[in-house]
Parts: structure tokens; C-alpha cells; sequence
């Protein structure tokens, strides 16, 4: 297969753009975990002030 | 003797309303393993390559959308020499053939013009015409098979490319959006869709290490891969691309969605639109879990499409409706043999499909900020008002049962009887299949465009599907000719800025 015809720069961008897709994805454990938080908040209100 | 009976009957009565819910756990176990895809993805084994690619667009009277759907493919960020888009012309009675010339001409040498004589098909017999062509020389180390009308941002290709520099990997699928613009409220339900059914779900198939489907209008092979296939694409089914994600992954080439390669397509407009292509989808689901009835649940070394999480994923959406007529039809008969086991269990249903609905709506949204920010309204109504209702008054009782008995009160009134309404409720759930389906039948008749808007809002985005996946049930069962019934297209894909 063709490797690397962009230049120098290529494996440069290439290695920027994968920390940056696996940044993201960490993310998303986050997002996760904050949209698990409000779900057990909503949970509990329910339970306690709202049945 | 009786009373054990009775009990036992009892018992799997409410074993099957919370039947109604386990689509929904299923769901929500999958975006719990998007939520991974941090740790377990393909990211490691990637490298920069550019493999020579060849793009394959079928194309049937596709003369207002070929030309920008070329234009931004030349202008991807990868290397001219290595990049030759093939339009298979499907005998189109159009300006399809005079644009596609007119490219050929702008690009000489890098789009090239493929006529069928005689059309109509269907996609798979056009892109075997196209697959014969380019797999005839060895210029093409890897395939791109797209649609006439979808769009790829300029990175998304070499996104995707990357993943083939693994010998395992043997296709490529990415994030395809809605990007219909101005678009209406069933293209924003669809933009919604997709962040669950694609930036979601898939994610958490690629964790599993079994991907459902490769997107039809985006996926990317390699060369050994679709000579492994036998260099053919299968013809004897409405679901293509299901049909050669399993064979990729039978062969023990993996299947990788990478969701930061991203592209645009048109999606239907009318309900009408949407039921004929997502009744092709669907009776292919159908066509693809007979087809494959001795993998389910056996797991293998080769392949990880038999393993028992992703068969429950798979069967799980694949009998949604069925789950859903049970409950209710399973509700209502206890609420006549046992009221009150009947209430308790709609209540632990309905709290497992809130807590699902919160986890998933929010979750979805924070996947793509981008897009959330135009489909969030659809996002919050994806599972239609009443069901949105419900799920209110159970997250809050006294609140919702105060504010519905005001009206009333406030007029002297004494509140309606409570009966018929829990009939109701209990039914819904199963009912709404059937006021979906309603929305379906109105839409073309004499006022129907808004009745079926309403409809649609009243009863569900989710709940038009699921009626779309019940009467594919009845067609394949119904043996129904299976026609390729094309999405119309008409240019109305923009890449937002």
C-alpha cells in the first residue's frame, strides 16, 4: 500500500488527530458518568420527596 | 393445586410486561460500552497509509445530486493519484449520464463513467457491475462503496483508510449524518437517529468486536477482503450491506465503525419516503437472521458474531415490537385477573423505561453537541407524547396526578373515572404501534400531512419504526415481492459550518 505520500507532515497530523480521537473518547466516559449521576439524582428525589 | 396455577400464571404474566423494557436495557447496555470505547478500540494498530482507492457510486437518476457528491469527493484531503471515483450508471433516464461526462472531463483519469444498459435491479446487481470493472486490474488496493448523494467531509476518507493498515480489519464504516437542510421534523428525528444507532451503538459494537452493519452509502474494504467475498456483492436480498458486513466478519476480517470519519446523506422527508426505506432495511434484518439461524449464540474463534452479547443486542431490536405487544396485551390481562400486581408492574416497566429514556436521550446528545444542538427538541419527543406522559407521571405521581386533576377541580368538576385511562396506558404500549402506523396511512390523503406529523409526535418516532419492523415481519411471512424501492434524492445535503 502507499505509505505516507503527504509528506513529512503526515505522520505528524496522523499522530495529532489519533491523540485527539482517543481525548475525545475519554470524553465520553465522562458524559457517561454525569448522565449516570442525574439519572441516580432523579432516582432517588423520586423516592424520597416525589412517590 | 388451582391456586399454584393461578400464582404461577401470574407470574409470567409480569414476566412479560417487563419483557417491554429489555429492548431498552439492551440499548442502554450498548452505550454503556460506548462508554468504553476509550480503552477498547483500533486506534493502536492505525497508520497513515493511503491506499490507491477506487469510489463505486451506483447511481439511477441521480442527475441533482452526482455532480457535488463528485466534486467534494475530489476534493478530499487524499492523494489524487490514488484516488478514482467509478459511477455506475444504472441506465438513468436523467441528466445523470451528461453531469457524470461533464466530470470525467474535469477530472481526466480520475472519474470514470460506467453505463448499464439495462436498470432497475436494484443497488447490489449495479455495484457488481462496478465491482468487475475495478477489481479487473490490480490498480485498486482498497474500495469505497457510496451513494449518489452522500457527502464525506475532506478528512474522512484518509480516516477511514488508516484502519486497513491491520491485515484483520477488512472493512471500514463512519458516522453517516442527517444533513438535509432546511430539513423538516422526520429529517431532524432521523439526525437524532442516527447519533444513537450510529455514534452510539456502533461504538459499543466495535467494543464487542461485532459490527451489525456497515453503513451502505459508507464503506470502505480492502482489496483481500472483497476477493474473499468472491469479489461479489449478494444479490438475493434487500440488506446488501448487512449481508457482506457478516461475510467479512465470518471470514475472521474485522469490521470497524470509526466515528471521527464523517459524511452527509439525504434522508427522507415524508413518512411515506421513510416507511419504503426503512421496510427495505428491515425485512433485510429479516432476510439476514433466517439466513444466518445456525450462527446465533454459538460463539466462535473466528468471529465474535455468534457471541451471546451481541446476539441479545441483535434479537433484542430485532423483536422490539413483538416485546412491546406482549406487554401490553400481558398488562391488560393481569390488570383483569390481578389489578394490583398489574399496577405494581407497570410501575417497575415504566420506571426501567424512564431511567433507559433519561440515560440514553442524554448520553446521545453529549455524543455529538454539534448535532444535538438541531435535534434536540426530536430528541426529547423521540418516543412521542404520550409515552413521554407516562413516563412523567411515574418519575413524578403526585405532581402529575395533582396537575391532571386541576382542570376539573377548577371548574367544579368531578375528575373523570380512572378506569378507562389505565386501560388505556396499559395498552399504549402496544397501541402505539398502531397509531405510528396510522400516520403512515394518512399521510397521503386529504390532510393527512399534518394528521401525520401529529400522529407521528403523539405516538413516536421510535414507535413508527418498530410498526415499520412488525410489517416487515408480515411481508417476509407474506412472501411479498421484494422490490428496490430508491429514496428519492434531491440535493438538499449541505456540510454545516
Amino acid at each position: 500500500m502507499t505509505i505516507e505520500p503527504g509528506g513529512r507532515r503526515q505522520p505528524d497530523i496522523f499522530r495529532q488527530e489519533i491523540r485527539a480521537a482517543v481525548r475525545y473518547e475519554r470524553g465520553l466516559v465522562a458524559k457517561a458518568a454525569a448522565v449516570l449521576v442525574l439519572v441516580v439524582v432523579i432516582v432517588v428525589l423520586r423516592t424520597l420527596y416525589f412517590s | 393445586m388451582e391456586h399454584v396455577l393461578i400464582v404461577g400464571g401470574e407470574w409470567i404474566l409480569i414476566a412479560l410486561v417487563f419483557a417491554g423494557a429489555v429492548p431498552e436495557l439492551a440499548m442502554t447496555c450498548q452505550f454503556l460500552l460506548a462508554a468504553c470505547h476509550a480503552w477498547r478500540n483500533d486506534y493502536g494498530a492505525c497508520e497513515p497509509i493511503f491506499p490507491r482507492t477506487a469510489v463505486l457510486i451506483p447511481a439511477w437518476n441521480e442527475g441533482a445530486v452526482i455532480g457535488g457528491s463528485i466534486d467534494r469527493l475530489m476534493a478530499a484531503e487524499y492523494p489524487p493519484q490514488s484516488l478514482r471515483v467509478y459511477v455506475i450508471d444504472d441506465a438513468s433516464t436523467d441528466e445523470t449520464p451528461l453531469v457524470v461526462k461533464a466530470k470525467e472531463a474535469q477530472y481526466p483519469g480520475r472519474v470514470v463513467h460506467l453505463r448499464r444498459d439495462k436498470g432497475g435491479q436494484g443497488k447490489a446487481h449495479t455495484l457488481n457491475h462496478g465491482l468487475a470493472v475495478v477489481l479487473g486490474d490490480d490498480w485498486m488496493e482498497a474500495l469505497l462503496i457510496t451513494d449518489a448523494d452522500v457527502i464525506f467531509e475532506p478528512a474522512a476518507l484518509r480516516t477511514m483508510t488508516r484502519h486497513l493498515a491491520d491485515p484483520a480489519v477488512g472493512a471500514v464504516t463512519c458516522y453517516i449524518k442527517e444533513g438535509s437542510r432546511p430539513g423538516n421534523y422526520l429529517t431532524r428525528f432521523i439526525g437524532y437517529e442516527y447519533i444513537t444507532a450510529q455514534a452510539g451503538a456502533r461504538r459499543g459494537q466495535n467494543v464487542l468486536g461485532a459490527v451489525a452493519c456497515l453503513a451502505g452509502g459508507a464503506q470502505l474494504h480492502s482489496r483481500a477482503n472483497l476477493l474473499a467475498l468472491g469479489g461479489r456483492i449478494d444479490t438475493t436480498s434487500l440488506a446488501e450491506d448487512t449481508f457482506t458486513t457478516f461475510e467479512t466478519q465470518l471470514r475472521g476480517r474485522r469490521v470497524v465503525f470509526e466515528p471521527h470519519a464523517t459524511c452527509w446523506a439525504e434522508e427522507p422527508g415524508s413518512i411515506g419516503g421513510l416507511w419504503k426505506q426503512r421496510l427495505r432495511w428491515a425485512r433485510g434484518n429479516v432476510q439476514v437472521t433466517i439466513r444466518y439461524r445456525r450462527l446465533w449464540f454459538r460463539p466462535s474463534s473466528t468471529h465474535r458474531l455468534g457471541s451471546v452479547p451481541f446476539g441479545l443486542l441483535w434479537f433484542c431490536l430485532f423483536l422490539q415490537p413483538v416485546f412491546m405487544i406482549t406487554s401490553s396485551a400481558a398488562l391488560l390481562t393481569l390488570y383483569f385477573t390481578a389489578a394490583s400486581r398489574a399496577w405494581s408492574a407497570f410501575h417497575v416497566l415504566w420506571i426501567t423505561s424512564a431511567v433507559t429514556y433519561i440515560f440514553i436521550t442524554g448520553f446521545t446528545l453529549l455524543i455529538d453537541p454539534h448535532m444535538a444542538r438541531r435535534v434536540w427538541r426530536q430528541a426529547l419527543l423521540f418516543p412521542g407524547v404520550v409515552n413521554l406522559a407516562i413516563i412523567l407521571y411515574i418519575c413524578f405521581p403526585r405532581l402529575v396526578g395533582e396537575a391532571a386533576r386541576w382542570p376539573f377541580t377548577a371548574a367544579g368538576l368531578s375528575p373523570p373515572h380512572v378506569g378507562w385511562l389505565i386501560v388505556f396506558v396499559y395498552a399504549w404500549l402496544g397501541g402505539s404501534l398502531a397509531l405510528a402506523y396510522l400516520a403512515k396511512v394518512a399521510e397521503p390523503r386529504w390532510a393527512g400531512r399534518p394528521l401525520g406529523v401529529f400522529l407521528v409526535y403523539v405516538a413516536g418516532y421510535g414507535q413508527l419504526l418498530c410498526a415499520c419492523t412488525f410489517a416487515s415481519y408480515v411481508k417476509e411471512l407474506r412472501r411479498a415481492e421484494m422490490t428496490w424501492d430508491k429514496t428519492e434524492k434531491t440535493g438538499k445535503v449541505t456540510i454545516p459550518t
